[in-house]
């Protein structure tokens, strides 16, 4: 039918016969929308893209939603999230780069204004360090750190074995102690502030 | 169990993702073992300063919007929800709707070709502005650009800021599509240009929806006039673009 083409003023069309899958979708799906945004927000490392990820990884996600099968969705939606942004980082991998090395913008300060809290201090620092880690560390700190999932549901995400989640998550962390200068006998800056926080 | 071997499991054990035969290995190592004792402190140390510094943020209400609309204008739906209604209606009455359809091809072709045309047209002023001038009068609020548009066009078209919304109005100008001067409002979202095209609404309606050289097309009526709007800006934002415009 060439009437079928032209959608005559009709973005609505759709809208009510279809209302029900779509109530369902957002139902499920739109209460992840946090741990969508902050797993593209710390693997895009910008958050332009990582809104524009998460977009994508919406609609995608609602174009498979037969595929979906009650499973644990916050565990279905994420996988879709981190495909979206490694294959748009995969695209962009010059950008990518230029970004992994650009050191001026990943210094760790050595001065502090006054204004600046501490505790907004060390929140910028860890970010930085999160930032220097290769994308699949990174993914597996959020995704243990943030959202507290078990090794299984990482493997099962980032699609490797769990054996695999356990030495990226063991070689991610020793890379952040030492970024943060947190090591055996530590040597001033953040370290100390961290290491006081905690007695 | 070796120190090295204890090491590299201090973070699985700091998870709780040991089975009970291997954490108490590794437990009845670390008792004795001071270099791993602290090194299972620092490993601490480093998830609390993880969680502690890349505490949850809320995504923004607005891309919670933008995603709400974009669900609900997603193709997708049109082009499933069209098989199932389909299956409702008899086979005869397809098989007549498919024979009247036939009879109707020449002149649905026709008008098809001739709103094609309209769109593509507008498409060409669009990228002709991006290589020449985009703007005749320059702003940033509507009531500079409003009553610029008095005396060049015989009409005069709603013009809204949305600024606030994160799509600012940069200013206007008239171009010509389908035969008759239109008024062109220029808003940009990010590096992203969109024209939004406004006539009296006529014979010259462009498809609602069209896409060419990686621009999109959405075209709509409302109060007397037909609004079509261009960009390369991404399709989720630009149909939350649209909707703050009927909005309006």
């Amino acid at each position: 039918m060439a009437a079928g083409r032209i959608h005559d003023n009709s973005m609505k069309a759709g809208w009510s016969s279809s209302a029900r899958l779509e109530a369902e979708f957002e139902r499920i799906f739109l209460p992840h929308l946090d741990a969508a945004w902050n797993l593209a927000r710390l693997l895009m490392r910008n958050p332009q893209d990582a809104e524009d990820a998460v977009q994508e990884a919406y609609l995608k996600a609602l174009r498979s939603f037969s595929g979906f099968r009650g499973e644990s969705s916050r565990s279905w939606l994420l996988a879709i999230v981190r495909n979206t942004c490694f294959t748009w980082m995969r695209n962009n991998r010059e950008r990518a780069d230029q970004a992994e090395f650009r050191e001026e913008i990943h210094a760790v300060p050595t001065a502090t204004p006054e204004t600046q809290s501490l505790s907004r201090e060390r929140s910028d620092a860890v970010t930085r360090c999160i930032d220097l880690l290769p994308a699949d560390f990174r993914e597996a700190i959020v995704l243990r750190e943030l959202e507290q999932m078990s090794y299984r549901e990482i493997a099962g995400i980032t699609g490797v074995p769990s054996g695999t989640v356990m030495s990226r998550l063991a070689r991610a962390r020793s890379r952040l102690a030492s970024c943060l200068k947190i090591s055996l006998g530590g040597t001033g800056g953040p370290v100390n502030a961290i290491a006081e926080q905690r007695s | 169990m070796t120190c090295e071997e204890a090491r590299s499991l201090l973070s699985a054990r700091m998870d709780g993702e040991l089975d009970p035969h291997l954490r108490a290995e590794v437990e009845a190592h670390v008792k004795t073992c001071s270099a791993c004792t602290k090194d299972a402190e620092t490993l601490e140390t480093v998830s609390m300063a993880v969680r502690n510094g890349i505490s949850r943020s809320t995504a923004p209400q607005y891309l919670r919007d933008n995603i709400r609309f974009a669900l609900r204008a997603a193709d997708y739906v049109e082009r499933r929800q069209a098989p199932a209604r389909w299956k409702q209606w008899g086979a005869a009455a397809a098989a007549a709707v498919f024979i009247a359809a036939l009879g109707m091809a020449p002149f649905l072709v026709n008008a098809r070709n001739h709103r094609q045309a309209v769109a593509q047209e507008l498409l060409s002023a669009h990228e002709r502005a991006l290589v020449g001038r985009e703007v005749d009068v320059v702003s940033t609020d509507r009531h500079t650009v409003k009553p610029w548009f008095n005396g060049k066009l015989p009409f005069s078209p709603p013009v809204a800021d949305l600024a606030a919304q994160g799509f600012p109005l940069q200013g206007g100008r008239v171009d010509y599509a389908g035969g008759r001067p239109v008024a062109a409002l220029v808003y940009r979202r990010r590096l992203h240009r969109i024209d939004v095209f406004i006539w009296p609404a006529g014979d010259s309606t462009p498809p609602a929806r069209f896409e060419s050289n990686g621009y999109r097309e959405i075209s709509w009526k409302k109060d007397g006039f037909t609004f079509t709007c261009i960009s390369d800006l991404n399709a989720a934002e630009l149909a939350s673009f649209v909707r703050l415009l009927q909005s309006q």
